[in-house]
């Protein structure tokens, strides 16, 4: 019998198709309701039925950045759980395995195969089988496992439950998972918190075509609609998703569409226009790895450069780069209201690990921050929609309004909006997108645009974003190192990462791409990148792997 | 401001001669009737895509939205599931929305959307100064012509009939005073109006002529779907067969807005129901 302690991991696999990643987020809720933190990765290849899915449950008494090398739990849904993991297996991993499909294994054999087929189930039910031998495994008693887990079955619970009994008979204590006070955290998905920070920003729709992996977004918020009154529409593609948001902007509608990549090629010309016509947006764009279709189930950091700069012709916009739940929630409400004030394309930034990962999530934790951004409003008079001011921002006017009429218009245009090439006002609306620009670089200074985090003394910085954010915090939290993630990255915020690295001997860059595409920004204004450690293996790199690489850079 | 002229003072830069035109001021006049008969003209927007034709949106002082080529449809939509109250009239050329945006006009069509979309119709790139266009006829001799026979042009009508158009219907400019009551009945139907305008193009494509002579009124019943397609397959855009202008096909379906109409809410009550479920009364 062993102690848990401070941490756990679990890894469940099976075959695509029986239900990895949701007996994976079962796992992962109950060892957040034993008082750990928890994150979760669920790794699947693009297809339905028949690859190798797995997912990687680490409980910590703090706050886990990332997943272990090796694995205290194994539960094995097949033989190829055993092959592929191997590696993450030592002389103390209990196994707990689907006896009818996986022979000649060392461990907690159990025949769930036969108790669903004997208790009348269906073959998905070899999970909830699983699971309850895995609730014995950690210690415990069948009262508190039924009490857990008929929350978790909310279709056929009667039956699941029986089949979870069975399992939970058969298998032994292994662990004692030491109970914690119940934080209160929920857990929750990357994408689900994008979608409630967008809700929370005050999205009235939400617009997608699918597209892994910010599929989950629109999923969620589909699912939430009715309850969060909010009008969720699968267009015929990226183009016709992002002006529609923009359609709806028209008429002061708070809209967000949500991608991948590809899409977000798509969506360039509506990302422009909105450059020019002032039509805010907002725009999730879910790194996927490779260019192209790529692999589309498997994380990238790479493209950055490509969002600050997309779309022809020069207009302003904010990027912003969150790396865990929390930081999703904050700053896609951030980004509604952002888009709103300075009536720009505001792009939210995440990755699939970001997005498909499972987070705790302290609601307590979002709910000081600022959401309430002000919106220049049409008053008096005539109503010039492009109306020339001071910091380039004209007053916001919609139709229906009794200011009839309001034109928006992506061409050059003239304050009332109408068409022009005079040289003049060519100029005036040039210098109106860097007044804008400049506005937005002021607000954005009195955001928390960098996360510190780590030794604040220790010369060596490590520089992260997005969800390798939480990673190199945990791991620099553990060598004595100082991490830092900037969490907005267009316009880039010069002073406050000054501040973060100020003393740094050595910097060094990790990122989820094969060029260092924020080193190459950061070297841009004028700071030293002393090493990169760099990822393209579409997986996120655990907190081992990590920090024997940067052990090794700091040799 | 219902005193106030219902044309800008922007400059027009249409050609002499242009069928433009006569569209600008059949829904110029359509509008006027609307505010006659007491409707704000706040309730109307234009939406525009790129081409001489959507020069319109600068020239009418309405809402407007000058949109991107072949763009104008999604516009429409997204401001559609915002303000369904909103009569949006897109107007877009035969280039702009039966090449670079077509994919939006059958999935408007698809889904109802309570809109009317004018297509004006010249059968060449104006703009760009003579491409052939999805319409173009073999007889079209353009700058980018394909070899004859391979390309044929498309029928817009027959396309819209199995799309789902719930209102087709066939004007020309040459005869005005038709083309603005189909517009005024097309603004009148609730659901997805297809107005194929047939225009000429007084600088690269003056098909006249050949309009005047195979134009004829039709009044068939618009509620007989057969009867539609036999009278959208009499003439193939290359042919010389007669020409039906007039309703062609009209049926009543529930329109797009309405699957929008539940769960609205305003960003007070989003963000407490988003609290509510952050803080777990349905967890």
């Amino acid at each position: 019998m062993r102690e848990v302690g401070n941490e756990i991991t679990v890894l469940v696999g099976g075959k695509a198709g029986e239900g990895i990643n949701r007996a994976g987020q079962i796992i992962a809720e109950i060892i957040s309701g034993c008082g750990y933190n928890v994150f979760m990765i669920f790794d699947h290849p693009s297809l339905i039925r028949g690859g190798h899915n797995f997912s990687v449950i680490r409980g910590l008494k703090g706050s886990p950045g990332g997943i272990r090398e090796k694995t205290d739990i194994a539960i094995a849904l097949d033989k190829n759980t055993i092959n592929i993991h191997k590696d993450r297996f030592s002389n103390e991993t209990v196994v707990i395995f689907n006896s009818g499909k996986v022979k000649r294994v060392e461990g907690m054999g159990i025949p769930a195969d036969e108790i669903v087929k004997d208790a009348g189930g269906i073959p998905i039910m070899v999970n909830s089988c699983l699971i309850g031998a895995f609730c014995r495994s950690v210690g415990f008693e069948w009262h508190q496992a039924e009490e857990i887990l008929r929350d978790k079955f909310p279709v056929k619970s009667a039956l699941n439950l029986a089949v979870a009994k069975a399992g939970f008979d058969r298998a032994e204590k292994k662990f004692v998972l030491a109970e914690g006070e119940d934080n209160n955290n929920i857990v929750v998905s990357g994408s689900e918190a994008v979608g409630l920070g967008l809700c929370y920003g005050g999205i009235e729709g939400y617009i997608a075509y699918p597209m892994s992996p910010a599929s989950g977004i629109l999923h969620f918020l589909f699912s939430k609609k009715d309850e969060f009154g909010l009008k969720v529409f699968q267009p015929e593609g990226e183009i016709a998703a992002i002006l529609m948001a923009e359609g709806m902007a028209c008429c002061g509608s708070r809209a967000a569409v949500g991608t991948s990549g590809g899409g977000f090629c798509l969506m360039n010309e509506g990302l422009s226009y909105s450059g020019l016509a002032e039509v805010p947006v907002v725009i999730v764009n879910s790194q996927r790895m490779s260019p192209s279709t790529g692999s589309p189930t498997y994380t990238a950091q790479s493209d950055l450069p490509y969002v600050i700069s997309a779309g022809h012709g020069e207009f302003p916009r904010i990027v912003l780069s969150p790396g865990d739940a929390e930081q999703a929630f904050v700053l896609s409400a951030k980004a509604v209201g952002l888009a709103w004030q300075f009536q720009v394309p505001v792009i939210v930034l995440t990755d699939l690990t970001l997005n498909d990962s499972l987070y705790s999530f302290n609601p307590g934790m979002v709910e000081g921050e600022n959401y309430d951004y002000p919106e220049s409003r049409a008053i008096e008079g005539p109503y010039l929609r492009y109306r020339f001011t001071g910091d380039g921002i004209s007053p916001l006017g919609f139709f229906n309004e009794g200011l009839s009429p309001v034109k928006i218009n992506g061409k050059t245009h003239d304050e009332s909006g109408i068409s022009t090439e005079d040289p003049v006002i060519l100029e005036k609306l040039a210098e109106k997108r860097l007044l804008k620009a400049s506005a937005i670089k002021n607000a954005l200074e009195k955001e928390r645009c960098v996360v510190n985090s780590g030794d604040p003394s220790s010369g060596t910085v490590v520089v992260s974003w997005g969800s390798n954010g939480s990673l190199c915090r945990e791991v620099c939290e553990k060598m004595g190192l100082r991490s830092v993630q900037p969490l907005i990255l267009h316009p880039f915020p010069k002073k406050q990462f000054e501040d973060s690295v100020f003393g740094a001997v050595k910097t060094i860059v990790v990122e989820d791409n094969s060029t260092g595409q924020l080193a190459e920004i950061i070297r841009n204004h004028g700071f030293a990148v002393d090493q990169m450690i760099l990822n393209s293996s579409g997986r996120q790199m655990t907190v081992d792997k990590l920090e024997k690489s940067l052990r090794e850079v700091l040799k | 401001m219902t005193n106030t002229s219902l044309i800008t003072g922007a400059k027009n830069t249409w050609c002499d001669g242009c069928g433009n035109f006569a569209i600008l001021h059949s829904i110029k006049r359509v509008i006027e009737e609307y505010e006659n008969e007491g409707v704000d003209r706040d309730k109307f927007v234009l939406v525009a895509g790129i081409g001489c034709h959507a020069k319109t949106a600068d020239y009418l002082n309405i809402n407007t939205v000058y949109s991107l080529h072949g763009r104008a449809i999604p516009f429409a939509t997204g401001i559609k599931m915002a303000n369904p109250d909103l009569k949006v009239i897109c107007c877009v050329g035969d280039g702009d929305s039966y090449a670079e945006g077509l994919e939006h006009l059958l999935f408007a069509a698809k889904r109802n959307l309570d809109i009317t979309v004018i297509v004006h119709d010249n059968r060449v790139y104006g703009l760009t100064t003579g491409q052939y266009t999805p319409t173009s006829p073999e007889g079209y001799h353009g700058k980018t012509n394909p070899p004859e026979g391979s390309d044929l042009p498309f029928n817009p009508i027959a396309l819209m009939l199995c799309s789902g158009a719930t209102f087709i219907a066939r004007g020309y400019t040459g005869r005005m005073e038709e083309m603005q009551e189909l517009i005024k009945a097309g603004l009148a139907h609730r659901g997805f109006s297809f107005l194929e305008i047939l225009q000429v193009c007084a600088s690269f494509f003056n098909n006249s002529s050949f309009y005047d002579e195979h134009i004829y009124d039709y009044h068939g019943d618009p509620g007989d779907r057969g009867r539609a397609y036999k009278t959208a397959s009499e003439w193939d855009y290359n042919s010389d067969s007669p020409v039906a202008a007039g309703i062609i096909y009209k049926e009543e379906r529930e329109i797009f807005e309405d699957r929008f109409l539940s769960g609205i809410a305003g960003p007070k009550a989003r963000r407490m129901a988003v609290l509510e479920y952050l803080y777990g009364s349905d967890r």
